[in-house]
């Protein structure tokens, strides 16, 4: 006579493969999914963000250098400023990046009754006016970390500037990131 | 994405702070992020956080959708990491550029800052026209390698600007190694130290290249000249 459980054991093992094989395909999925999320591989380098796929260019130091001197001319406060002009990819499209970085010196403060904003938008104005399409405002703190960004077509800023867009008109046109919040709040506080 | 998630939590909560907010040229930017939040309904007229819009931005977001709306306003909103490196690379090149005008050893005190700068930014032809007029006025590794290597720097700037597929560009690759040139037996000859005769060479090259380039009759004299010094120089 043989036993009954004798049959069903190889079942179980199978079922048990089975169900560990797809725990850990279910793992595996997740692990890279936020993997993905979160950006680690461009986080590290292993895998180009598309700033760096598009922005390898070489700056035009030259357009950088009269905008720069476009913004002190304004009364905007220059020291811990730059700027890079960049060639999107390889098209005929440019991008202005302004970095406000206050660990090298910048300050809100020092803008000497001048609006930050008129300012910045006066730069886009005269980057559009070189063939620039695009403008970035990096902030940076303190520490030197990127606290906020945003990025607006330039052709936005000049529609803004002739009156042809309203204030709300161009934040729809406008693009923000946040890349410490708790930093960030901290700056809005000082700023009160 | 990370980042375009937490900005609807940041947005809540500088709700009370920015409503605190007094007078002042700050006053403006704080304006414009409540109104940014409003238009882009992560808050609503009140500043009253909208969830709706915080569901919109997670499943955005978790379907891998969660962009600007094209590409160039991804590279340009994300561009710091991008800018960080050239600020890097642009230190190391200057450190190069100061130890090749001062007429250090360009073995030991140049090559190894613009290797740095083009290995961080290797789509910049700039470096590379530098790095090869440095070789040019290297002494350690004999004419002829400096040549070779100089023009394998120059025809991989070359190489870069053409990629673009613009004349415009490729014309203002030409003209910085043109001025790079123009720098470096300037200062030679504030020094009063001798410049190299292959240096004179790819100048006089580079010239021609312009002339064909533009049909402007300064760089035939322009060339004539480093012709002339390269003569005068053997």
């Amino acid at each position: 006579m043989t036993t009954p459980e004798a049959p069903t054991r190889p079942k179980r093992r199978t079922g048990r493969i089975i169900g560990l094989t797809i725990l850990g395909l279910v793992i595996i999925v997740l692990g890279i999914g936020t993997l993905l999320f979160f950006r680690v591989p461009q986080n590290m380098g292993l895998l180009p963000s598309k700033a760096e796929r598009y922005l390898s260019g070489t700056p035009d130091r030259e357009k950088a250098a009269v905008l720069t001197q476009d913004l002190q001319q304004a009364g905007f406060p220059t020291q811990g400023v730059s700027v890079y002009v960049l060639p999107f990819g390889d098209t005929n499209r440019n991008v202005v990046v302004v970095v406000l970085d206050a660990s090298q010196g910048f300050d809100f403060g020092k803008s000497r009754g001048t609006d930050p904003v008129k300012s910045i938008t006066k730069l886009m104005v005269d980057a559009q006016r070189m063939g620039i399409d695009r403008a970035a405002v990096i902030y940076r703190d303190e520490a030197g970390k990127e606290l906020v960004s945003v990025t607006v077509p330039t052709d936005a800023a000049v529609a803004y500037s002739q009156g042809s867009l309203s204030d709300r008109q161009l934040m729809e046109k406008v693009e923000l990131r946040v890349g410490d919040p708790p930093a960030a709040l901290a700056l809005l506080q000082r700023m009160k | 994405m990370k980042k375009t998630l937490v900005v609807m939590a940041l947005i809540i909560a500088m709700i009370p702070v920015l409503s605190a907010c007094e007078s002042g040229d700050v006053q403006q930017l704080i304006y414009y992020a409540k109104l940014w939040a409003i238009v882009h309904d992560v808050t609503n007229e009140e500043g009253q956080p909208t969830f709706g819009a915080g569901t919109r931005f997670v499943a955005g977001e978790a379907l891998g959708v969660g962009t600007t709306g094209d590409e160039e306003g991804d590279a340009a909103i994300d561009a710091g990491r991008v800018v960080y490196k050239i600020k890097q690379a642009e230190d190391e090149a200057e450190k190069g550029r100061t130890a090749l005008y001062a007429g250090d050893s360009v073995t030991v005190d140049v090559l190894p800052h613009y290797d740095q700068a083009t290995k961080l930014r290797p789509g910049d032809w700039s470096y590379r026209n530098e790095r090869g007029i440095a070789y040019l006025a290297n002494p350690d590794i004999g004419d002829q390698e400096s040549v070779k290597r100089a023009r394998a720097d120059f025809d991989q700037a070359t190489a870069l600007a053409k990629k673009s597929g613009r004349q415009e560009e490729y014309l203002r690759m030409l003209k910085q190694r043109q001025q790079t040139f123009e720098r470096f037996v300037g200062e030679k000859n504030k020094r009063q130290a001798a410049v190299n005769n292959v240096v004179y060479q790819e100048e006089s090259r580079l010239y021609d290249e312009l002339y064909q380039l533009t049909k402007d009759n300064n760089y035939l004299l322009l060339k004539q000249q480093a012709d002339t010094n390269a003569v005068r120089g053997q």
